[in-house]
This record gives structure tokens, sequence and C-alpha cells, in this order.
């Protein structure tokens, strides 16, 4: 594996590797099967039924409050199967099957008669986009879960987040008109002041395509303007993010709406953009494929609940006896898959597939404190440890577990391999439910 | 269809371990000791391999008496008793190494709940032990683990004869050091490995030798001439590079990396300068210094991203 770390884990050789390779369109696989909760967000409703045929773009599920979406059908097809199983995040949730037909058709939505703030944020809830980004809630939800006190600033996140994932700058890249509109579209939702956007590769070149796009969209252009990012993985993170652009700190367990900022990124961007002027709703994401048990890595858009299959023929697997690891997400913070037939959600932005086992012996701390120096939110994950070892959660609480954004640098560093990050995440969680002694 | 496991995440590591970071000091030790060997005699690979042997017995022994998992595999006791030769002199009776590494192995180390979880470095407190068994400062001490340089250039220190020392030779000649820091160039190269390898904090040495020789500079009434042969001092620096920076014993954060060099610097500066300690000044400074990193590290906590921001109602 070709790594660096500066302060954090920085992947060269991926980000090498597809720095401009282009986005494929996929196959279609035998079967979608579409997640009605495909993230942290509730489970949406279907409202279609097992033998009904439907076309690329029909709902087939609704919102049942402010955390789940309007989920479309990917392809033209027969609907085969619904039915309650895990989702390939782990979690338990209703999967509807499509068995797709040769043909495709569309269905679109009715165009906008005018954009207004109130009919823009209807279709943003209409489209059905999901939060690649941060807890894959519906991209509506952070504008009305705690709503947006006196919004300020509008973080357009263009970063290759997570070592393994380059998607943010290859949509800015290839798609630089449909980011600066949509860009555009959710500064007016809210009549934001300011707009960021901010990245880190090939940020010159993604800037000047955008710069070109955003005048047409805008005549402010004053509002818009581009930032170089730290390189230091996770420093994509929303709230590190924010701090970072505008100095307001905001504990990690708030939104940072509270504070007048949104952060969206370029794939939401895209969304939006496709929603209100293709009248298309979002069936599809990009996704990076990479990890060294690919052939080849790359980028390609998958649309939502294509069978993993599709991914492995186009790519190439080395050795499919030789799988460390294989994880829907990046290399750090992803969902580690038990089988390869598995199904991608479009809440999920990449997929990777390791066949060089890592040394995993978990020895005891030696105390050397890299853990600490890299940790991005400042914590001594060294310590946290021993109290959720101990179960004493109430010091876990008390020297910051809750500021834990479960990026995984401390375990990626450790010389002693222990699972810093699984033990302080799920202290987290206990701390969360009240269980501190 | 086949399952496969499913690894935690991150599901990938940096290319380090704990292991090869000791097996890396057990190399760059095994380097100083043979250079030792050139000056001083064959007979210290001899004293290296029984402090070895000591030392795995030892711990071989409290595992089996206490009935606990043996972790012998990561070479930890090795370093400790290749680092007890390096402060070993040439006439160090072979005796030694075993009484030290009982004191090492048994009482500052598996006592206090073993690997990873001495206060103290082991090496460096055995050193004390035995120097006091033996009678510090007496000359049965001096060769049982002393070597000497307390009565060549520590003298000289304490009386202010600065003058005479070329800092070239003091760089690449022998000085009558201990084992591990006879030729300084050699102790030099070996923590600049141990820094390229990414095995030790190159901050820790730096600042500890700074304020060493800043506070050895105040001793001797701002004399500069005395800065070269304070600085230059085989056994600090052997100190300094190699047992200062021992994780275990070292705090966490930069902050309390800053105070426990300065403790260290301080000490040493005062020990040195006055030739309390004789050989073993650096030593006694590095186990004071040792005994505050429990403290720093519980006083020292660095304010956490969102820490006294208010709860958004």
């Amino acid at each position: 594996m070709a790594l660096a770390s500066c302060r954090g884990v920085y992947i060269k050789g991926c980000r090498k590797a597809l720095k401009n390779a282009d986005i494929l369109e996929l196959r279609n696989s035998e079967e979608f099967c579409i997640a009605l909760k495909p993230g942290m967000g509730s489970e949406s409703e279907p409202i279609v039924s097992v033998g009904q045929n439907v076309k690329t773009g029909s709902v087939l599920a609704k919102p049942v409050d402010k955390t789940s979406a309007f989920i479309y059908s990917p392809v033209s097809g027969n609907i085969s199967k619904i039915e309650d199983k895990l989702n390939s995040l782990g979690q338990h949730s209703k999967i509807i099957t499509i068995v797709p037909s040769a043909k495709d058709v569309y269905i679109k939505f009715k165009a906008l008669e005018k954009q207004t703030r109130v009919s823009l944020f209807g279709r943003l809830v209409e489209s059905g986009s999901i939060d690649t980004f941060g807890k894959n809630y519906p991209t509506y939800s952070k504008y009305i879960n705690r709503g947006v006190a006196n919004p300020q600033t509008l973080i357009i996140n263009l970063y290759d987040s997570d070592g393994y994932v380059c998607s943010n700058s290859a949509i800015a890249r290839n798609y630089a008109r449909e980011v600066a509109g949509g860009a555009v579209l959710f500064s007016k939702l809210l009549d934001f002041k300011k707009v960021v956007f901010v990245g880190v590769d090939q940020l010159g070149v993604i800037s000047n395509a955008i710069k070109e796009h955003l005048l047409g969209f805008d005549g402010d252009i004053q509002k818009f303007t581009f930032v170089h990012g730290s390189k230091k993985y996770p420093f994509d993170e929303e709230h590190l993010l924010a701090y970072k652009l505008t100095k307001t700190m905001v504990k990690i367990d708030d939104d940072i709406a509270s504070k007048g900022m949104i952060v969206e990124n370029a794939q939401a961007c895209y969304n939006f953009y496709n929603a209100v002027y293709n009248n298309t709703p979002t069936t599809a994401t990009v996704y990076t494929i990479s990890g060294d048990n690919f052939v080849e890595n790359g980028l390609a858009w998958v649309k939502n609940g294509l069978n993993a299959n599709v991914i492995f023929d186009q790519f190439g697997i080395k050795d499919k006896e030789k799988f460390a690891s294989f994880a829907i997400g990046g290399a750090m913070s992803g969902v580690a898959q038990i089988k390869l037939e598995t199904n991608l959600p479009i809440s999920k932005n990449a997929i990777v597939a390791f066949g060089e086992k890592y040394d995993d012996h978990e020895i005891d701390c030696i105390n050397c404190g890299r853990c600490s120096a890299v940790c991005p939110t400042r914590l001594e994950p060294m310590a946290l440890d021993t109290y959720a070892l101990e179960h004493d959660y109430g010091r876990g609480k008390k020297y910051g577990a809750e500021a834990c954004i479960n990026c995984g640098v401390c375990s990626y560093v450790c010389p002693s391999k222990r699972n810093l990050a699984q033990r302080i995440s799920d202290m987290k969680d206990k701390i969360k439910r009240g269980e501190t002694l | 269809m086949r399952m496969l496991k499913a690894g935690p995440l991150p599901f990938i590591k940096k290319n380090n371990s704990a292991g090869f970071m000791l097996y890396m000091m057990v190399i760059v030790l095994i380097g100083l000791i043979t250079v030792g060997a050139i000056y001083l005699g064959t007979n210290i690979f001899l004293l290296a391999l029984i402090s070895v042997a000591s030392a795995l017995f030892f711990e071989l022994f409290y595992s089996f008496v206490v009935n606990e998992k043996l972790k012998i595999e990561n070479a930890s006791s090795v370093v400790t008793a290749l680092m007890f030769v390096c402060l070993c002199g040439a006439k160090t009776p072979l005796y030694v190494p075993i009484i030290a590494m009982f004191f090492a192995i048994v009482v500052v180390k598996m006592m206090f709940g073993g690997y990873a979880n001495n206060i103290v470095n082991p090496a460096g407190a055995s050193a004390i032990i035995v120097s006091a068994i033996f009678g510090a400062g007496s000359s049965a001490w001096q060769t049982a683990i002393g070597s000497g340089y307390a009565s060549e250039v520590g003298v000289r220190l304490e009386s202010g004869n600065y003058v005479g020392f070329n800092p070239l030779e003091l760089l690449l000649k022998r000085v009558s050091a201990p084992v591990g820091a006879v030729l300084l160039v050699a102790v030099l190269v070996g923590f600049v490995l141990l820094v390229i390898f990414g095995v030790v904090k190159i901050r820790v040495p730096i600042m500890a030798i700074g304020f060493y020789v800043l506070t050895a500079f105040c001793l001797t009434g701002f004399d500069i001439v005395a800065v070269p042969p304070f600085l230059m001092n085989n056994i600090v620096i052997f100190v300094a590079c190699f047992m200062l920076v021992d994780f275990t014993t070292s705090p966490n954060c930069l902050l309390g990396d800053i105070i426990y060099s300065l403790i260290f610097g301080v000490l040493c500066g005062v020990f040195v300068k006055m030739n309390l300690m004789g050989d073993l000044s650096a030593v006694y400074a590095l186990v004071i210094a040792n005994l505050f990193t429990p403290l720093l590290d519980r006083v020292i906590y660095p304010k956490y991203f969102g820490k006294g921001v208010q709860d958004e109602q």
C-alpha cells in the first residue's frame, strides 16, 4: 500500500491513480436491491408492491419524517421482492428488489415555474438526494432538523475525503457546470452571505472551471471564494471545516447549522442541479473504486442498489481468495462487508478492497503518544481507551469522548495495533445512552 | 457464497509496530556495544550475553511465579539488558548484570505491571541500585559499573578547567565513557537511525540537551568556552537520545515533553557541573524526570475540540 503520513493519513498512490480517471457508466446488474433505510436516518415507507412495473425515476418510497427521503427507482423493471433484511451497512431495512427490463423509460419531475425559496426547498426534498457526507441523512434534513439560525456561510466541500475517496474532486472536475449551478441553488435556498468552495487536489483547475460557470447562474460572484484546505485526513469533517474557515467552534454533537453554516459537497450540488434544471431525481452517485485487490482503481456512476459484482467485473479482482478487507465507504471509516455479493447504496461513495493483511495483533499500549499527536479533535485516545476498557464512562465523558469523530486515525497510527477508534466509538454511544457511572 | 472476515476499521494501518521499534532499538544498541567492544575488549560481548540471558530468565521466572502471560516476543527485556550494558564499564564484573537485571526486570518492571507499565527506566534505575549497593562514588563502584569518565572529564568540568577540549576530538575520539557512549559519533549515528525509522521522538533529546547546556552555561558563570565540553558529554547525549525517549516513561504531549526535558536538563546540568553522581549523573537526572511523567500525563490534558463551548439548546 502506498501510504504516507503527516499528522494523519494521506494516501498518495491512490489519488495519483485516480487524479484524471474518467467516471465510467456501468452495466446494470441482474437485480437491484434498494434499501429503504440507506443511512443513519429513518426508513422510508414503500408505496409500491411486488409484481408492479416501475420506470426509471418512479417513486418507490416516501419519507415518513424529516430524517427519511424519497427513494426512486434507478432502472425500469419489475419489482420481484420487498423484504426485511440487513442492508449493506448492517442495519435492518426493507429492501425492494427490482429486476431491470431491457429498455429504460424515464419519469421526470414537472419543471419548476419559478425559483423561489419555497419551490427550491420543495424540489430539494423531492430530489431524494442522500447526503454522502456526514451522517447519511437526506440532504434536506440539515436545513430543517434544527433550523439554520442566521444563515451566514455555505461551505461546498470538494475534498477527496477519507484517504481513498476521490469522488468529490472528480465530480467537480467533470461536472463543473452542475456543481456551480447546484452551489448557487443552495445559496439561494437560505440566501447565504458567503459561499466557500474548499478542496485540496486540483483546486486550481476545478476553481477556474467553476468560476466560468458561476457567472451564468449568479451575478454576485463576490460572495463565492475558493480555499485550499489541509491535506491531512480528516480535516474535511464538517465541524473541523467550519472551524477552519470561520473560526467558529461547534461541539461535535451539535449541528453547525445552529451557527449559520451548512456544508454541502459536489455530489449534493450535482443532484440539486439535476433536480431543478433537468427535473431528474437522484438515483445514482459517483463511487471511488480503490484498494490493492482491484486490478484497476477508478471512478464509476453507481445506481442505487447495484450489485457489487458489476464493479468486480469492470475493475477486476486480483485474488478472490485473498480478501483481507472489503468495505463500502472509505478505507478509514467504511463499513466492513462479510460477503462479496452486496448491494451499493447511494448514501456511500466508495468501495475498497484490500488483499494485503496488515498486522492486527493487538498488544499492550506502549504509551508512545502517537494517537494523541494525530487526533484531529485533540483527544487522548489512549487514555479514553483505558476508560472504555474499565467501563469508566463518566471519565470518558469528562475527557471528551463525545468529541470523537470516528475518523480512525488513532487506530491507523497505533504501533501496538490497538482498536482505539472502535472502543472510543462504543463508549461514545454508551455515554449518549446515559450509561455514565 | 463465500463469507469474508469483517475486520475492524480502519481497513488500512500504518506500516509500523511496537515490535519493529523495539527490534530497531536492539539493533542500534548492539551496534553501540560492538563499538564499545572494539575499544574496551571483547569481554563486553560476554557481559551483554549474560545481561540478556539474565533479563530473559527473570522475565520467564516472574511470569511463571505469578502465572502471567509471557510477553517475551516484544524484546523489551532485551532492550533493558542491552541498555544496562551500555552503562557498564570495561571492567564491570560478570555477576553485576545478573544483580542489575533482577532489579530491572522483577522490581522496576514486572512489579509495576510489566511491559509498558514501569514508572522509571528499568536500565537506569537498576544502574542506580547497583551503584548504591557497591557504594556510589567509591572505587569499588567505579570498577563495577563506572568507566572513569567522571574522574577524567567530570573532574575537569567540576573544577572549571574547560581549556583544551577540542570539539572535533570529542566527537570522533574515544573517551573513557561507559560501553555505549565510548564514541560520541557512534551514539549520534545510532540516534539518527532511530529517528529515520520513526522509533523515537526527536524533540525530547534536543530540548533536554538544550536545557542541560543552558543550565551548565549559567552555572559556569556564562562562560562560552564551557559550552563545547558540556554539550559534547557522551554520557548525557547517550542518556538523552536512548533512555530519555523511552515511550513508557516520557509524557505524551508537547507541553509535557517540554517540562520533562526541562527537569532532566536542569538536574543533569547541576549534577554534571557539581560532579555529584559521577558517571551516573545523567542517569540520576533521567530517573528523577521519569518520576514526574505520570503526574505530567495526568495534569496536562489538551483542550479537546468543543471543550468549553456551550451546549446548543
